[in-house]
């Protein structure tokens, strides 16, 4: 019994091949004699086909539904807190995120609005004395009497604000001849009015800078022609301008080349400035170089303007040439 | 019915992998393929090991749930199903403990009389005319093996389903169990000759 109890415990090893050639041996000559191990050996035999037979049972049909949906609880709830504090629920996303977009675009709108209206406002008061050292007074004299076309544009009436303050300064030197016709005595009462026209345009710049609304605009406008009027016909005269606009495909060399152009061709008071990828040159310059100026400028790009001067004078002119992308 | 032994079951790990990767990444949905694929399987270890549908079902569900938590922590040493195995192993077995801890279950001994739901099984000595095992439904003789089962301590009867109903190889078991080759097949041939004993009484003669 000692010998079929061994015997049996070694049949499932012995089944898998897993006893050494001797206890082989010895179990397949035992088996040949002992019919209850031989017994066993089948019974084990037939225990392990009856469990490879079990049926497999099959899962419900709402398993993987039930699974996922506990899994997509488990991945929500895990979301960090922040996100969870800043979305708590999902439908607000879309309004939040539009709300955001708004506000930065108001913003954006805001800063270009009154950034650029502090910086025009600002300028006024440094120029001045720069224009009046370089600028040869004979000019004036000559130039003719045509009109000075405001723009709804603030820079473009400020840079008339400024001509005209330069124009009150010619006026006042002693070696300024009355060629316009008007003595300078006759001016004063009226100087005083322009005068106290452009103090109070300068006073409402500095009270409200940031006011860059065209109510604003158009009361300064008012405020410039009271001036000009009140200076009488002779302070009409002014420099003319011409407005030009390249496009060049590469703004930043066109216009370090329109600039040593303009130093070529003999440009006085040359101010540069730089506004939304464009590149903005005001300079006066001899009438009679204009044209191979404009010329110059071709080179560089597609030209542009509508008071280009068909015949060459000796005028001092004003171009203003803004150098931009093309379009 | 099917024939699993010495049989891979599992699905390609390639397959797995490309999946498993994904839902590292953060796609949820990508688990339902894992659990499309593995939930069969998993859902009949852990039937064999408690014996009672609803409790596997269960127990099947929060193994899944326990792998997607962990599934970035899986590096792959493994293939992801002989991973998942262990994870429904472990939770089959927590499950096993709670309701024989319930019921102060008493652990069946092979020579015990059979409890069913029906009340004690009949003891009695199989008929030599015909082999009952042609006669008897070949549902009751399900019953009655899952009940042998049932009867097996909980380490034998791990490592029988692993091996013989599953068909698992013995590395694979090892992976899964985390014990020596060596323990595995000491536990397997005895739970092996343990049900043997078992289904000679239940069932007759084999």
């Amino acid at each position: 019994m000692t010998k079929c109890a061994h015997i049996e415990e070694k049949l499932s090893a012995y089944l898998e091949g897993f006893v050494t050639a001797e206890e082989k041996g010895l179990i397949e000559e035992h088996l040949t004699t002992c019919e209850r191990c031989s017994a066993a050996l089948s019974d084990l035999k037939k225990t392990q086909e009856v469990l490879r037979n079990l049926e497999e049972v099959e899962p419900p049909p709402w398993f993987t539904q039930k699974v996922m949906a506990r899994v997509r609880e488990e991945s929500v709830s895990r979301k960090g807190i922040l996100e969870r504090l800043f979305y708590p629920f999902h439908i607000k996303i879309p309004i939040e995120a539009m709300a955001t977009c708004l506000v930065v675009v108001l913003a954006f709108y805001m800063y270009k609005t009154t950034g650029h209206e502090m910086k025009t406002l600002n300028e006024p008061q440094e120029r001045p004395t720069v224009i009046s050292k370089e600028i040869p007074q004979k000019r004036y004299e000559k130039a003719p009497s045509t009109a000075w076309v405001a723009t709804e544009k603030p820079g473009v009436t400020l840079r008339a604000d400024r001509e005209m303050e330069t124009e009150k300064r010619s006026t006042v030197l002693p070696e300024s001849p009355a060629g316009t016709g008007m003595a300078l005595k006759d001016e004063k009462p009226m100087q005083k009015t322009a005068d106290a026209a452009i103090g109070m345009l300068r006073k409402e710049g500095s009270i409200a800078p940031s006011a860059g609304s065209a109510a604003n605009d158009i009361q300064k406008q008012k405020t410039l022609r009271l001036a000009r009027e009140a200076r009488g016909p002779s302070y009409a005269i002014q420099p003319q301008q011409i407005g030009v606009t390249v496009h060049a495909s590469d703004v930043q060399a066109a216009a370090a080349e329109a600039e040593s152009q303009l130093r070529l061709f003999g440009a006085h008071n040359i101010t540069k400035e730089s506004r939304e990828g464009s590149e903005i040159f005001v300079a006066e310059m001899p009438g009679q170089k204009v044209k191979g100026f404009f010329d110059a400028l071709k080179t560089m790009g597609d030209v542009k303007g509508k008071d280009i001067p068909s015949k060459p004078s000796e005028e001092y002119l004003v171009i203003r040439i803004e150098i931009t992308g093309n379009p | 019915m099917s024939h699993k032994m010495g049989e891979n079951n599992l699905a390609p790990t390639d397959d797995d992998a490309e999946f498993v990767s994904r839902c590292q990444r953060g796609e949820t949905e990508a688990f339902k393929t894992l659990v499309e694929r593995h939930q069969k399987k998993m859902l009949n270890i852990a039937y064999r090991m408690i014996g009672d549908y609803d409790d596997a079902c269960e127990v099947v569900q929060e193994s899944f749930l326990s792998a997607y938590r962990a599934i970035k922590r899986f590096r792959g040493e493994a293939k992801f199903s002989t991973w998942l195995t262990g994870i429904t192993v472990n939770h089959a077995k927590n499950r096993l403990k709670q309701i024989q801890s319930r019921s102060h279950h008493e652990v069946v001994s092979i020579d015990d009389p059979v409890e069913t739901e029906s009340g004690r099984m009949a003891f009695d000595p199989p008929a030599r005319e015909a082999p009952i095992i042609e006669q008897l439904e070949q549902k009751e003789i399900q019953a009655k093996v899952q009940e042998c089962i049932n009867g097996l301590d909980n380490e034998y009867r791990e490592v029988l389903v692993l091996r013989d109903i599953e068909g698992f190889s013995y590395d694979e078991i090892h992976d899964i169990l985390k014990i020596p080759d060596g323990t595995v097949k000491s536990r397997l041939f005895r739970a092996r000759d343990a049900l043997k004993d078992c289904l000679k009484k239940v069932i007759g003669d084999l």
